[in-house]
């Protein structure tokens, strides 16, 4: 299991956001497999802590939830975002890559 | 924002917990079924695939917690989880539970109305803007003042934004096209509305043109009036209304529910000045003073600023007046001074009731205490299954406070369906007492007080229960065969503490209640039985006949009453008749400032006061008013050409001690041209001197009573019709109204009553508090008496196996009684004596209610006592009975 890394505090529900953003509607275990390859097998999630976060989002209005079917036919809650979550998305995203890009200059003279 | 979506979210989410737990549930189990599939489809054994699964997941247990937290508010989860559990144990004993909130929900009820009342009434805000701004200005000497004083302080005055005059409330007849009504109405300055701040709901008010006469012939009406006459038709406005004779037009109807300057005034007609007569502001003091204060003014400045203006504004009379008349002027805010009357009976009531909610409290608590010896082995359980006693408490807590509130909510609704009946025992006066209603702020303040009275009567069982025993509880047959002494001291000493407070209401009751007696007991001065008085109202300008030859003034209503005085005589079953202007215990006696015989007065001092009346010389005799000097009035002092008066004992013996008073000469001051100038051909002359009568209310001391005939000159245009004889009041009223119609058949007849209920009247207001005291007094010794005799019963019950082995060993059965009612009678001989302590020492706020009673009244302090004596001797005797009913063999087997 070596190689692999917990997921960061606070990044979870933005993997979550543009995870969504990419794939559309998807249930919970299709959200972690998801991240899980798009990490590259990298991410550690603890798939436990991926519920409350997702119900924390909802209960924010950044996405909504319904029931549906599986693709093996079984009942499933399928997320998706809504309009204030396709921007939170995105504006959680540019700060993302706002504070990496910060970070990235502290980094940068040590490598050398 | 999200925050506060997020959390109403999970607020729903906790109200319909089963939902959500289900969904949870589904979800993660659905979530497990598939990775174990996946995990299969990758060639794991099956066990392994769903082992993997749960790592993953973080166990599911775990995951379902943590997924759940999020989905609700798990503090409130649990404040629910305690409030089902205490509905439950509330329908597992429903005895108690019927008790328990029945005895509360007669302490919260009652709390409830008279919150209401007290909201109605003191503290909510009159229908003004700015309300709090607006002050009632008053003069120490003189009630009412004239117009042009008010219209000079408000000139010069700079702490007040707006200074107005309004007058007396004065029934006025008011004809239009149909018949004739009597309808309440006052005159006000034309800046009186704009002073308080409110906007015609149709139409305008006064403008400044209304302050000139002949311009002035316009009128305001009242909503409710408005609504009665005119069927809230707009196209009132502009129409003509004939008010005592004169055409006014209708300019505006008054906002919905404001009501001024009193309760019942329907119509508004401005205050006018004769444009070229100088003495027209001044000579008529007829207005009360409304100001508004500036922005940053401070009632005491506005005082302190209306003290130099005084000086100023006196100097424009056209006459000197006395340095100390209205020497000082006291500002108070506006709705203070309406219902300031109000506010210490109010407060007492809310007092007595407040207390009334303790003994239930006590009571409960009791209750509660006793019912937590029966449930010592179900604590016990929950302790030692790791229940800490932090959560033991807040678990009984929640149950009480369970308790205040179901007691809280039924309290509610018996006060919103009383309060009606509350209202009618007002005494008619009452300020605002058409605007009680119950309301959202009344419904918060009962249900406070029923969550504060759920907490005060848990906390002492909740924390005796969280601190039992476990050991001992759990074994079997704990009872031990005495009971435990200490278990009940806490019991004993609430007892103690509610007959106590029982004793302070009751006490409070008493003495009121003894107060009223010895009120009712004063001898008014006069005849009241078998007495009719009824009002009959000519239009008031048919008396100043404005455009009649001066030599004709006042002829018109001096003629109708002239007729009415003969034809009254002819009223079948009416023996004598009489006519007055003032009915005595009325209120309504006019001021009389004169200046006496022999008693010379310095210009700048103030005169002698008294009260007069009007009367016919029947009067004295119908009242059976009784002559002690001289004679009485008689038919020839009615021309006016004797000018005569008769004063009462009370004068007579103050201004001349020693003296015939016969023969001596009184000048009213209405009379004089010049301030204490002695003018003889104006002054009356006292014939005769009757017995004293009591005037503003019975407990009144006696003061200066003089009465004068009715002469053409003074007739007023309302007079009070007295009949005395067998008719009933409705045969003497149809009579008067038929000798009416014979003369003038637009005049009415209203307010009939008999004169014992004048009396009876006068003193309505300390009957409603005694009324209401009584009742709370009663209401605090059947809680009381509950109390006693559940702690008893519940002593008794403890006590079978003692009492069943005393018996076996030889006691006797009266000796069991004696034990029990001797337990029962010293409780309440303390609780007696510390309620008495309390009433004494709080009877100063007491003082300003008795009428000739002190605190220390020998037969309240004595009633009471044994009063609650006997209630504790008849609470402990039905558990006494039971007591000694104890058959030894079957109380010795037991348990």
């Amino acid at each position: 299991m070596g190689g692999k890394s917990d997921v960061w505090q606070g990044t979870l529900a933005l993997m979550v956001l543009t995870t969504l953003e990419t794939i559309g509607p998807q249930h919970g275990y299709g959200l972690a497999r998801r991240i899980e390859q798009t990490s590259g097998d990298k991410l550690q999630l603890n798939y436990g802590t991926l519920y409350p976060a997702l119900l924390k989002l909802e209960q924010e209005g950044y996405i909504r939830s319904r029931w549906g079917a599986s693709d093996n036919n079984r009942k499933a809650k399928f997320y998706e975002l809504t309009k204030t979550g396709q921007r939170q998305a995105r504006k959680a995203a540019a700060e993302w890559e706002q504070t990496t890009a910060i970070l990235a200059r502290f980094l940068a003279p040590a490598q050398e | 924002m999200r925050k506060l979506r997020a959390w109403i979210v999970r607020l729903f989410a906790t109200l319909q917990i089963g939902h959500t737990r289900a969904e949870i549930d589904t979800e993660l189990s659905e979530h497990i079924a598939m990775h174990t599939e996946d995990n299969l489809r990758a060639g794991l054994p099956a066990e392994e695939a769903r082992r993997q699964a749960l790592i993953q997941l973080g166990g599911e247990e775990q995951a379902r917690q943590a997924y759940r937290d999020r989905a609700t508010l798990p503090v409130l989860e649990g404040i629910l989880q305690d409030v089902r559990f205490a509905l439950r144990q509330m329908r597992k004993s429903p005895g108690f539970t019927l008790t328990a909130v029945l005895t509360l929900a007669l302490g919260i009820g009652a709390n409830a109305v008279i919150y209401t009342l007290v909201d109605s009434i003191l503290l909510r805000p009159l229908p003004y803007a700015q309300q709090d701004r607006l002050m009632r200005v008053t003069g120490n000497t003189f009630g009412v003042l004239p117009k042009g004083f008010i219209r000079a302080l408000g000139e010069e005055s700079r702490a007040f934004s707006s200074i107005a005059g309004f007058g007396d409330n004065i029934e006025s007849n008011i004809t239009g096209s149909d018949i004739p009504e009597r309808v309440f109405g006052a005159t006000i300055t034309v800046n009186a509305l704009d002073t308080l701040g409110i906007h015609p709901a149709f139409g305008q008010f006064f403008s400044k043109d209304d302050e000139v006469l002949g311009q002035d012939n316009d009128v305001i009406l009242s909503y409710g009036y408005w609504q009665r006459r005119f069927a809230s038709a707009p196209s009132a406005l502009g129409r003509t209304l004939r008010i005592d004779g004169v055409s006014r037009r209708i300019i505006g109807i008054l906002p919905a529910g404001v009501r001024f300057p009193y309760a019942d005034t329907d119509f508004l007609i401005p205050v006018s000045y004769k444009r070229t007569d100088v003495y027209d502001p001044w000579n008529s003091f007829a207005l009360h003073i409304l100001g508004r204060l500036a922005p940053g003014v401070a009632p005491g400045q506005a005082q302190a600023e209306l003290r130099r203006l005084r000086g100023i504004a006196v100097l424009q009379f056209p006459w000197q007046m006395p340095d100390t008349w209205v020497s000082d002027m006291t500002v108070v805010p506006l709705l203070e001074s309406e219902t300031g009357n109000m506010r210490p009976r109010l407060l007492l009531l809310f007092g007595s009731v407040g207390l009334i909610l303790l003994i239930a409290c006590a009571n409960v608590a009791n209750m509660m205490l006793a019912r937590a010896t029966s449930r010592e082995r179900e604590i016990a359980v929950r302790g030692a299954l790791g229940a800490s006693s932090r959560r033991l408490i807040q678990q009984f807590l929640s149950e009480s406070v369970v308790l205040g509130l179901t007691a809280g909510i039924i309290g509610l609704a018996a006060a919103f369906f009383s309060l009606h009946f509350f209202v009618h025992l007002l005494p008619a006066g009452t300020p605002r007492i058409e605007t009680i209603s119950l309301r959202p702020s009344d419904i918060f303040f009962t249900l406070g007080a029923s969550v504060l009275a759920g907490l005060l009567f848990g906390i002492i069982p909740s924390i005796r229960m969280a601190s039992l025993n476990l050991l001992e509880s759990l074994r079997l047959g704990s009872r031990s065969l005495m009971g435990k002494g200490s278990r009940f001291s806490a019991s004993t000493i609430l007892v103690i503490a509610q007959i106590a407070l029982s004793v302070v209401v009751v006490t409070a009751a008493g003495l009121i209640l003894h107060s009223l007696y010895k009120l009712s007991q004063v001898d008014p001065g006069f005849r009241t039985d078998r007495i009719v008085s009824a009002e009959v109202s000519v239009d008031s300008n048919a008396c100043k006949a404005p455009h009649a030859p001066p030599q004709w003034s006042g002829r018109l209503c001096s003629s109708f009453f002239t007729a009415l005085t003969s034809s009254m005589r002819g009223i079948p079953g009416v023996e004598k008749a009489a006519l007055t202007d003032a009915l005595p215990l009325n209120g309504s006696d006019s001021n009389y400032a004169f200046d006496a015989e022999n008693h010379p007065r310095n210009a700048q001092a103030n005169a002698q006061l008294g009260t007069s009346r009007n009367v016919t010389p029947e009067y004295f005799d119908v009242l059976d008013l009784k002559l002690v000097r001289g004679r009485l009035l008689s038919t020839q002092d009615l021309s006016g050409t004797t000018r005569a008066a008769v004063i009462n004992e009370h004068m007579a013996e103050r201004l001349w001690p020693n003296e015939n008073p016969i023969g001596k000469h009184l000048l009213n001051l209405t009379d004089e041209t010049l301030p204490a100038v002695w003018y003889p051909e104006k002054a009356v002359e006292i014939v005769g001197v009757v017995r004293n009568t009591r005037d503003g209310s019975l407990g009144d001391e006696y003061s200066n009573q003089i009465y004068l005939p009715i002469t053409p000159e003074r007739t007023p245009p309302v007079m009070f019709a007295l009949m005395r004889g067998q008719a009933t009041p409705s045969e003497a009223a149809a009579g008067l109204r038929r000798a009416v119609d014979g003369i003038d058949s637009f005049v009415p007849v209203t307010r009939v009553r008999t004169l014992n209920e004048v009396v009876a009247s006068s003193v309505a207001a300390p009957r409603a508090l005694a009324v209401l005291l009584l009742g709370f007094g009663a209401l605090a010794l059947i809680i009381g008496a509950v109390g006693v005799y559940s702690l008893i019963a519940y002593l008794v019950s403890w006590r079978v196996r003692e009492i069943g082995l005393r018996l076996a060993l030889g006691a006797q059965r009266w000796q069991i009684v004696m034990d029990v009612v001797r337990q029962s009678l010293l409780m309440a001989a303390i609780g007696c004596a510390a309620g008495i302590i309390a009433t004494i020492a709080l009877g100063h706020l007491l003082r300003s209610f008795l009428f000739e009673v002190g605190v220390f009244d020998p037969v309240t302090l004595f009633a009471v006592p044994a009063l609650m004596l006997i209630v504790a001797l008849a609470a402990a005797w039905i558990p006494a009975r039971r007591a000694a009913a104890v058959d030894p063999m079957v109380a010795l087997r037991a348990d």
